[in-house]
């Protein structure tokens, strides 16, 4: 199974999809982490005693940014040439004809789509984060619902790649679901920011740590149903 | 030895086969206790399907030609030829008389019989 | 004799299609000819006999074995040419090798790099660059590397020059020679099986209509020309027929009684397999 996954690392490293949208990718890693580290050279300067990131002014780029990363996490899926016969793509069809069993399919597919969405998480989080401490250290108080805000948008969007590529590989619908999951990584991040932003169900609520809490385990389950239903299912379309 | 095969022929692939090598038996050039190659070594030297090797092998072993040895293959067993070739000939004298009969009662005369008999034989 | 593969009464039902009752059986040693027009059930046989699929009902049984069940000691023998590309555009094609060999305990390196200087494959060279008959062709170096004991091809042949074609039947007779591995194909270029099919399985709108060996059905069937009024009465030793100004044309079981009764007015015709297909096709649309 673990072979499997290297597999897809290294496929997805090579493929021509992933190629298009890694770049950009890296582009606004960079980005995010120079906005970062310019917000903490502007705070020192500005002898301010509170230090609160201003969301308007990154919001925009910065949910383009995670949603290139996550289209591009699971956008090399079409590496393939789709085939256009009937909407079906042929995704799936290398890892069943390898001896490998379907259980060992649908866990290797949903380990790497973890893998790569934690590594992701990692890399939004990160950059945030060490400016926060160093921010912090420096004696200056820190606004956390940024931070809750941060951590509440992506994990949302993690869970909900890994939901993703759960479904796709139970109900194969194709470049229909590849779709799909692209316009509600678009959505997610807008979604979870009216959300966290709401007095009721939101950060000061502690909606921040409970909504993907609960979405996390709806997947969890999700994984369960499919593990324990998929010698029944199809694996190709 | 050769085996002709012609694609356009009505008659089945394994029936030419099979009556090629037939011819070869009959006429010597396969002798008693020859091993035959492979069902399947023939099958890819002619380009045409197992069964069909298969096929005509197994005709050639009804009609006593050859024999299957278990694990080792297919031999020549002539000695059912000669048997074979003499009720060949017996029966071509048979069908021969009743032409020449026939061909008597009609007054076709020898020279126009043999001339048909050349023509028809091409 | 042993059979390499067993199909058994194998039902898949879908929105707008069913395959219904599949039964079909190969022999070990032997190459297996699956015929039938777009939509007959071909690759939706092929994709479940590969569990692929799942199916609704019946039994698979390859080896011997059962298709889901021991699915992978079934796939370590099973080599599989698809129909469209399955592989990574993006990676040379010596590194799809290297990451697909560790998953067979018989892949042979050697063999690979043999196979790829005999279809004239550039190792460095990456499959986006390549014309589609040079990817089946690759498809085909990956399924024979592995020296499986099953082929199972979906049209291997659709996108391949007619060299190529030729070569690579011949290649199948010799990886057959030893009685040892099998071939299972579909194909629509039915000259090609006519060359070196054992059986032929016939498939049309999720059945099969008919599965023998080559040589049984060569012999059995004959296409019959005769008047329209001879086929009219005839018609029920037919499978199907078509009519024209000048007469009419058929595919018949029971020939020979046809020769007998009239044997100057009919025109009888060994049938090619797609002679077959064709009115195998037509079975519930006849016309005069």
């Amino acid at each position: 199974m673990l072979k499997l996954v290297k597999m897809h690392f290294v496929i997805m490293i090579h493929s021509p999809k992933s190629k298009a949208l890694l770049f950009p990718l890296s582009i606004f890693a960079f980005f995010t982490l120079i906005s970062a580290v310019l917000f903490y050279i502007d705070m020192i300067r500005r002898d301010s005693s509170i230090a609160s990131f201003n969301i308007s002014m990154f919001f925009p780029l910065w949910s383009i940014y995670i949603f290139s990363l996550m289209a591009a996490a699971n956008g090399y899926s079409a590496t393939a040439e789709n085939d256009s016969k009937k909407n079906s793509t042929n995704d799936g069809i290398m890892d069943n004809i390898l001896p490998v069993g379907r259980r060992s399919y649908f866990f290797a597919r949903v380990l790497f789509t973890l893998c790569n969405s934690v590594i992701i998480w990692c890399l939004i989080l990160i950059p945030f984060f060490i400016t926060g401490i160093i921010l912090k250290s420096m004696g200056v108080l820190v606004d956390t619902d940024f931070f809750k805000l941060l951590f509440f948008t992506t994990s949302v969007v993690v869970v909900g790649g890994v939901g993703l590529s759960i479904i796709y590989v139970a109900w194969k619908r194709g470049k229909k679901v590849l779709e799909g999951g692209i316009i509600l990584y678009t959505i997610l991040p807008i979604a979870s920011f009216f959300i966290a932003r709401s007095d009721y169900l939101g950060i000061s609520a502690n909606g921040w740590i409970i909504y993907p809490a609960i979405m996390a385990m709806v997947v969890l389950m999700l994984f369960l149903w499919v593990l324990n239903r998929i010698q029944g299912m199809d694996m190709a379309d | 030895m050769e085996i002709l095969i012609s694609n356009s022929s009505q008659k089945p692939i394994y029936t030419q086969i099979a009556d090629q090598i037939r011819k070869h038996i009959l006429t010597g050039r396969l002798k008693d206790g020859d091993t035959m190659p492979s069902i399947r070594a023939l099958a890819k030297e002619l380009h045409v399907s197992v069964i069909t090797t298969k096929t005509a092998y197994q005709e050639l072993e009804r009609e006593g030609l050859l024999e299957a040895v278990k694990g080792k293959g297919f031999y020549v067993s002539a000695k059912q030829g000669e048997a074979l070739k003499e009720q060949k000939n017996v029966q071509i004298k048979k069908g021969l008389q009743e032409i020449i009969e026939e061909s008597k009662a009609l007054g076709i005369s020898l020279e126009e019989l043999i001339d048909l008999v050349k023509r028809m034989y091409s | 004799m042993d059979k390499i593969l067993e199909l058994e009464n194998v039902t898949k039902e879908y929105k707008n299609f069913k395959l219904d009752n599949i039964s079909f059986s190969l022999e070990k040693g032997y190459i297996m000819g699956l015929v039938g027009p777009n939509g007959s059930g071909k690759t939706t046989t092929i994709k479940l006999i590969m569990n692929l699929l799942s199916k609704n009902s019946g039994e698979i049984k390859v080896f011997g074995l059962d298709n889901s069940l021991d699915e992978k000691a079934i796939k370590e023998r099973i080599g599989f040419v698809y129909d469209d590309n399955i592989y990574p555009l993006g990676l040379k094609l010596s590194k799809i090798a290297l990451l697909i060999a560790p998953f067979y305990k018989t892949w042979n390196q050697e063999l690979f790099n043999q196979y790829m200087k005999k279809f004239q494959l550039d190792p460095q060279s990456s499959l986006e660059k390549l014309s589609k008959g040079m990817k089946t062709k690759f498809a085909i170096v990956m399924a024979l590397s592995h020296k499986p004991d099953l082929i199972i091809m979906d049209e291997p042949t659709s996108g391949l020059d007619p060299i190529f074609r030729r070569e690579l039947l011949e290649m199948l007779q010799e990886i057959i020679e030893d009685g040892n591995c099998s071939v299972l194909f579909s194909s629509h270029i039915t000259s090609d099986l006519e060359k070196i099919a054992d059986y032929i399985t016939f498939m049309d709108k999720g059945r099969v209509v008919l599965s023998d060996t080559y040589v049984n059905i060569v012999e059995n069937y004959r296409l019959v020309k005769a008047s329209e009024e001879i086929i009219k009465k005839e018609r029920n030793k037919f499978l199907s027929y078509r009519c024209n100004s000048f007469g009419g044309e058929g595919l018949c079981k029971n020939w020979h009684s046809l020769q007998n009764e009239y044997p100057d007015k009919i025109v009888l015709e060994k049938p090619t397999i797609e002679d077959i297909m064709y009115y195998i096709s037509k079975r519930e649309e006849v016309e005069c």
